[in-house]
């Protein structure tokens, strides 16, 4: 019998500048539509293109930068000159909101969304000379005239697309359907937005291995946030199956793994599981993007005087496969889970999701190399009063490994350096949650120094109003044995 | 504790915030049942 | 804070009176700590929610604070608290916040 033990074939990223999709981010969106002169002031503080590429968390996240970079590197990070770089040996690429644009228009199969000729006249040789986007290029999407793009917006029932802080619209998208709240353009552009993205990430996999192609891949889960559906069935789902569809994935069949921002682990144990079971041989987990989180601490930003750094999206693809004796291992007897009497509070979550699996597993502190958890990038929550997210985390988890007795209160001060992670991640819930990683940590534990790491990751249960609970997992990462 | 004096949470209607990354509404809620008190609103916010 | 939560506790202050209310804090930094403190005593300091301008005063306390602490049964507050309190500088929030309340700094 084949070896089924599940390893970790690929993983890679994109990052997509998107400054004309913030203003549809919830926060702006809401804020707007409360004060319409926030726009202005949201236009004024974009950053260009260059300026987001080479910001050097974004690079991070691309793996253009090492992580102890942004220990080495003083805040604040915005506005400082980077050499922007093409290395496809990275871990991700970097799209610019033109061809993001026209994508979002091609990925729309019900011609909801309809771009003005001339814009596409201008995006569809970028489309066609990237190798990441080329293989989408094969139709054309529908296209509108000046006259009827305004004529469209006058009559108000959808939503105008901009790019970048532009005054005049470049397309459109319109509600589905009248009534019904779940396909109204915003929530389209949403789920649309998640589409392109989670598609995008699933080509870069491929453009990252020579191994793989499109026929291999069984089954994709998706992590990602947004809820697709109709007013019969608000989250109905499968948006694996739309971005695999997407992404030309012929062979593959698809479902969703829902969990707040915890996602992301149950998707990659299930993916494991279902390798490991010998259910399906190559699976893919991928997390697209979230555009409501586009700008939801821009009030602080504008506030602060900095840039609105919640500017991209972000997607991540993870490619699962049997056992090749070489790739790190989804280490399945690790996995730990937040039981309900566990509650909501984070130090009884650690102890439950990491804790409990260290001692099941006989492991200590010292035998982990590195905690992984929420890498949200601290120049962005910072100003907004948030904190250090990943920082704090790391603070709790020392607290709770010292009150399991599991590690000396002494150790605790420098526990994130030595056994953990900084933050470089946009804001972009799930993808921070330990995804953001998953392409650093194959690296690592292929070709670096890395012999494991723990990721795990938290859910705001509560944020849905039906339970005071909140929900976490976790996974142990190995180097090939 | 000097200037202090034991609250009296007897009849006192309490409104919780909660956060998240700090004490969550449901832990409030845990220690300060029993005390008299009634919780009228619990929310936990989460900022990311 | 949330518009929407500044919006319930004003309802709250309206139909239920000032005096009978208080507020219970578990903001895991002194930032966060401090603007809930004053959104709910001296009003939204952002002038963005509904209380903005609104000077409810409500008796607000974290429940690291000692006046709380007090009344919560020892052995609870530590299986409940105990690691939060250990990870997040619990004194530091104690201290801002009877900075913000007027009283001297020790």
């Amino acid at each position: 019998m084949a070896n089924l033990i599940p390893v970790i074939k690929g993983a890679r990223s994109v990052l997509i500048h998107t400054p004309g999709l913030v203003r549809y981010g919830s926060k702006p969106w809401r804020e707007i539509n409360a004060h319409p002169s926030r726009l202005d002031e949201l236009k004024r503080s974009l950053q260009p293109e260059q300026q987001a590429e080479s910001y050097l968390p974004n690079r991070v996240f691309l793996g253009k930068a090492s992580l102890a970079s942004l220990y080495e590197t003083e805040r604040p990070w915005y506005g400082r000159a980077a050499p922007i770089s093409n290395d496809r040996l990275a871990m991700g690429e970097f799209v610019e909101e033109k061809k993001f644009i026209a994508l979002l228009a091609l990925a729309d199969v019900f011609k909801h969304v309809s771009l003005l000729e001339g814009f596409w006249q201008d995006a569809s040789p970028l489309l066609r000379d990237s190798p990441l986007c080329e293989p989408f290029a094969r139709t054309t999407p529908a296209l509108v005239t000046r006259e009827r793009l305004k004529a469209e917006i006058e009559k108000g029932e959808g939503i105008p697309l901009f790019a970048g802080g532009d005054a005049e619209p470049i397309g459109w998208i319109r509600h589905a359907h009248h009534e019904d709240a779940s396909l109204h353009a915003h929530v389209l552009l949403e789920n649309l937005c998640a589409k392109v993205s989670a598609a995008l990430a699933m080509r870069e996999l491929l453009l990252g291995q020579r191994d793989v192609s499109e026929p291999n891949i069984d089954f994709v889960l998706s992590c990602s946030e947004e809820a697709v559906g109709d007013r019969y069935q608000r989250g109905g789902g499968n948006l694996a199956k739309a971005a695999a569809e997407f992404a030309g994935f012929g062979s593959a069949s698809g479902m969703d793994i829902k969990n707040f921002c915890a996602a992301p682990i149950p998707a990659l144990v299930t993916g494991a599981a279902l390798v490991q079971s010998g259910v399906f041989e190559n699976v893919v987990v991928v997390g697209g993007a979230s555009l409501p989180k586009l700008g939801m601490k821009f009030l602080y930003h504008l506030d602060k005087g900095i840039p609105v750094l919640e500017d991209v999206l972000a997607a991540v693809a993870v490619w699962i496969g049997p056992d090749d004796g070489a790739s790190p291992v989804i280490n399945l007897a690790s996995v730990g889970r937040h039981p309900v009497r566990s509650g909501a509070a984070l130090d009884k979550q650690l102890k439950a999701i990491i804790v409990e699996p260290m001692n099941r597993l006989e492991l200590k502190v010292s035998s982990v190399d590195r905690f992984v958890t929420e890498l949200h990038n601290p120049e962005i929550t910072i100003p907004a009063n948030g904190g250090d997210i990943p920082e704090r985390n790391y603070k709790m988890l020392a607290a709770v490994l010292v009150s399991s007795g599991k590690m000396e209160r002494s150790e605790m001060p420098d526990f994130m350096k030595r056994k953990g992670v900084p933050g470089y991640a946009p804001t972009q819930g799930h993808i921070a949650s330990a995804l953001a990683y998953v392409p650093h940590a194959l690296q690592a534990l292929t070709k670096g120094e890395l012999r494991n790491c723990f990721l795990f990751a938290r859910a705001s249960l509560f944020l849905g109003q039906l339970t005071q609970l909140s929900d976490g997992m976790s996974v142990l990462l190995e180097r090939h044995p | 504790m000097a200037g202090m004096n034991p609250l009296g949470l007897e009849g006192k209607k309490l409104i919780v915030l909660g956060e998240r990354d700090g004490v969550p509404a449901q832990t409030i809620e845990q220690a300060l049942e029993s005390l008299g008190a009634e919780v009228v609103y619990s929310t936990t916010q989460c900022f990311v | 804070m949330d518009l929407e939560v500044q919006g319930r506790i004003k309802e709250l202050a309206e139909s239920l009176g000032r005096a009978n209310l208080m507020v219970v804090l578990g903001a895991p930094n002194v930032d966060s700590s401090l603007i809930q403190f004053e959104t709910v005593t001296r009003g939204d300091p952002t002038y963005s929610g509904p209380l903005a301008g609104v000077e409810l005063g409500l008796d607000t306390y974290h429940i690291f604070e000692p006046a709380m602490k007090a009344v919560i049964d020892a052995e609870k507050y530590e299986e409940l608290l105990g690691t939060i309190e250990l990870a997040l500088e619990a004194e530091t929030i104690v201290q801002a916040l009877r900075e913000a309340r007027g009283a001297p700094a020790q």
